[in-house]
């Protein structure tokens, strides 16, 4: 095979298919088929081997040299091809001028010219065209694959919370595990309640550090007793009540050790609180 | 096709269609809040495990509702993921919106470059269908973001379809096919009556498609596309199965009555074109698009019939689907005519798919007309797009509403009494009446029995219980429907789920001792069937997909001669 030759017998039968398709669009279906041949006749041509090029062959007919070199590149199934070029040969017409009759087959024959031409343009590929293509399925593949481990990790990959209630929208179970201090979950006036953390997996629990609420600057809610319960998918498997000594505008941090296995959920609930309600600005697992 | 100016402008158009949604903090729909209420429901239901949720456990104040059931889950579904991931709810929702409008500009643009193979024409195609007052109303005005992306995605399916019969490889003609039946299933599950409604536009289009490909000989093409189209509602089977077969323990029968009763919703002619007595802006004024293409239309068919009758077809459809809405088809509505006909509600939904063929028609009329040539200068481009935005901009502006005044978690929707529906419709009739309040436990109620904990996580409930008898029962503030199960994961027997005289959830111990049951809402059987469906369907999609490809082994004789090729 030359390979300029075989370029330019695939960039025939690509203009070739091209033709086929805008017939094929206008509904003329016979001049349509007449293009496909013509497309599977170049495609061939692109398989002869250099020596048989363009002079035919001393012992074999180019057909069946491209063939050859077909199975000899691993082409799938050329038993098909074989067949579609028997229907191919039985729907041209003697007659040059009349159009070609694209008998009941033609679908076969088109279909073993798409396989066909799938495969010679992939086979004829220049080392840096492959490797270009490659890269970029490779790039788009890691990008897809970077994409989903994003998601997932957002989505399943991390805690969520979930309270009896809350004050309101401004101060949503969830900012007690958004890692910011300044943001505080904070239950409805004047009511115990609770917060559930849920871990992405079961986990082993060591301690639970409560960051207490203060309500920015109204000062008026902070929790004061509570209890923290941690729970395996079978119930209860700890439990430890714990204590904030004053009410404070700064930082004010209780750890309480709890050790427990397999913990789905941990389960924070508010037993007193100062002033108003109660309330945290942040609760951390360890 | 994709990197000509004139898409790129369609899609810049279609983005700025949207601007204004992103710079008010959420829209005054005749929908309000509600897809935002569903959002977080899904979110909540994703985070907690439930790759496709089905129930909303905190509607009606925790007793739950089984909406996702019976609502098109696409665009809350897509926005949960962003809200559970990474946005906040209205950002997502937002988001979701940007991309359906997107996908309703490329897709009208290739659907009519599909038809034409014009630039300018699809241009002026696509521009007229994203400038259209009812997709724009039903946006704005409406708020029904479901209705909103099924029709964006309905030219997208239809273009799809086109090209697989226009396609000349038969590979690649059977890749288009199973593309559209894809899109096209999600399609249906983005709105289920709009879904209904456009896939009988589709199937008429595809049958037109069909019937050519058959009398030019390529049954064996024909076939595959019928197949094709045929597995679409297949794909939804794990959605429509459901809904359907549940539709009766639901208030559905709500839907159609009093103001959505469809035999009373047609609209005066003079509405197309002027004002409505109730909608201000009047997004069902398409009437001078429609005026528009008619022209359009008949002048093509008088100077140029033979490239330009492809019109016909569009223009046939589009006064089919506009006549439907008129006072004239009020018996085509009455109800028991034609099945499931009346959960359209308001027939003038289908003005969206016809603003969309009057749009095809109006760009293959320009496309075969003596306009093309002038119209591909910058100056026409330029102007029209000015035009077209102008024409837009009234069925933008719409009132802003804060998003302060909706529910921000589940937690907070469980706070109050909330459906998101007007009419209450997926209110399951078993239950007694409405909760007046919500509920504050999830047990409600024992009898013989003691809680010793109990928890939630969206439709999932964890109970310890200990049944001091035989034939204890403990009652659950969560309302019964098919779905829910339990699962006794440890105990001295195997608890059992029922439901009580007011149609809640309740738990019978047989024996006395300590039990640990979860109890949760999965897959109804209807939708282990459906599931099964929609599994069937992509397996068929596949099969048609690599049809004659490598990876078929051999021929199968028998089905090539079924389907019309030689033995």
């Amino acid at each position: 095979m030359n390979p300029s030759n075989s370029h330019e017998a695939l960039d025939h039968a690509q203009r070739a298919i091209a033709s086929a398709r805008s017939l094929f669009r206008d509904g003329l279906v016979p001049e349509c088929h007449e293009y496909m041949l013509k497309a599977q006749s170049a495609l061939l041509q692109a398989w002869v081997p250099a020596a048989a090029d363009g002079n035919g062959s001393d012992h074999q007919p180019d057909t069946e040299q491209a063939l050859q070199a077909l199975e000899r590149a691993r082409y799938q199934h050329p038993e098909r091809l074989r067949a579609a070029l028997t229907a191919a040969q039985k729907s041209a017409s003697g007659d040059i001028s009349a159009p070609v009759n694209p008998g009941q087959d033609a679908e076969s024959v088109w279909s073993e010219l798409e396989r066909l031409n799938r495969f010679s343009v992939r086979h004829f590929r220049s080392p840096a065209e492959r490797n270009r293509l490659r890269l970029q399925l490779g790039i788009a593949a890691g990008l897809v694959l970077l994409a989903v481990a994003v998601f997932y990790v957002r989505l399943w990959g991390r805690p969520y919370a979930h309270a009896s209630a809350v004050i309101s929208d401004e101060h949503l179970a969830a900012l007690a595990l958004d890692g910011l201090e300044a943001t505080e979950f904070l239950l409805p006036e004047t009511s115990p309640g609770w917060i559930d953390i849920i871990p992405p997996r079961p986990r082993t629990l060591h301690s639970v550090r409560l960051v207490n609420a203060h309500n920015e600057w109204y000062l008026d809610r902070a929790s004061r007793k509570v209890r923290v319960t941690a729970y395996s998918e079978a119930g209860p498997v700890g439990s430890v009540e714990g204590e904030f000594q004053k009410f404070s505008q700064d930082r004010s941090v209780l750890d309480l050790p709890l050790e427990a296995q397999n913990v789905v959920r941990v389960r924070v609930e508010v037993l007193t609180f100062f002033k108003r309600g109660g309330g945290f600005a942040e609760i951390e697992l360890h | 096709m994709f990197r000509d100016s004139r898409m790129m402008l369609v899609i810049a158009v279609s983005v700025v269609l949207c601007a204004p949604l992103f710079r008010m903090e959420w829209f005054g729909g005749h929908e309000g809040y509600s897809y935002i209420l569903r959002t977080l429901e899904w979110a909540q239901e994703l985070r907690a495990g439930s790759l496709y949720p089905r129930w909303c456990p905190d509607f009606y104040g925790g007793y739950g509702s089984p909406l996702f059931l019976f609502y098109g889950p696409v665009i809350y579904g897509s926005a949960g993921v962003l809200t559970a991931s990474f946005l906040n709810v209205f950002t997502a929702l937002k988001v979701m919106v940007l991309f359906f409008s997107v996908l309703s500009g490329a897709g009208a643009y290739a659907l009519v470059y599909g038809e034409t193979r014009q630039p300018t024409a699809s241009f002026f195609g696509a521009m007229a269908y994203l400038a259209s007052p009812y997709r724009n109303g039903n946006l704005y005005a409406r708020g029904d973001l479901g209705e909103f992306s099924c029709i964006a995605l309905l030219p997208i399916v239809i273009a799809l379809y086109r090209a697989a019969a226009r396609e000349v490889l038969p590979g690649r003609a059977r890749l288009l096919a199973v593309a559209a039946a894809a899109i096209h299933g999600v399609m249906i599950m983005s709105h289920p009556v709009m879904g209904l409604w456009g896939t009988l536009v589709v199937g008429l289009i595809v049958l037109a498609s069909v019937i050519r490909l058959w009398s030019l000989g390529l049954r064996r093409r024909a076939g595959s596309l019928v197949l094709a189209i045929a597995c679409a509602p297949g794909l939804a089977g794990v959605y429509i199965l459901p809904a359907m077969s549940y539709r009766s323990l639901t208030r559905t029968a709500d839907m159609i009555v009093g103001f959505y009763k469809p035999q009373d919703q047609w609209i005066s002619p003079s509405w197309l074109f002027g004002d409505h007595p109730i909608f201000g802006p009047n997004f069902l004024a398409i009437g001078h698009l429609v005026a528009a293409a008619t022209v359009a239309s008949v002048l093509v068919l008088i100077f140029n019939f033979q490239k330009g009758r492809a019109v016909l077809g569009w223009m046939a459809l589009t006064f089919m689907l506009v006549g439907l809405c008129l006072p004239q088809a009020h018996w085509f509505w009455e109800p028991g005519r034609i099945p499931l006909s009346q959960f359209i509600q308001f027939p003038w939904r289908l003005l969206g798919p016809a603003s969309l063929t009057s749009s095809v028609a109006l760009g293959i009329a320009l496309a075969h007309s003596r306009l093309s040539e002038p119209l591909k200068g910058a100056l026409a481009v330029t102007a029209s797009t000015a035009f077209f935005l102008f024409t837009s901009w009234p069925f933008l502006t719409q009132g802003e509403i804060s998003q302060r005044g909706a529910p921000r978690d589940p937690d907070s929707i469980r706070a109050g009494i909330h459906s998101a529906t007007d009419a209450n419709e997926y209110h399951p009739v078993s239950a007694a009446g409405f909760p007046s309040e919500p509920r504050q436990e999830l047990v409600q109620s024992s009898e013989g029995a003691e809680v010793q904990f109990s928890s939630s996580d969206g439709s999932r409930h964890s109970l310890g219980l200990k049944a001091e008898r035989s034939g204890a029962e403990v009652m659950l503030g969560v309302y019964s429907f098919p779905g829910w199960t339990i699962k006794t994961l440890s105990g001295p027997a195997h608890a059992v789920l029922q439901s009580d005289q007011s149609g809640r959830l309740k738990v019978r111990l047989p024996v006395a001792g300590e039990y640990r049951v979860r109890v949760k809402y999965g897959a109804s059987p209807a939708g282990v069937v459906g599931g099964w469906l929609s599994a069937l369907s992509v397996l068929a999609l596949l099969l048609i997909a690599t049809w004659g490809s490598g990876l078929w082994p051999r021929r199968v004789p028998w089905l090539r001669t079924a389907l019309g090729g030689a033995k």
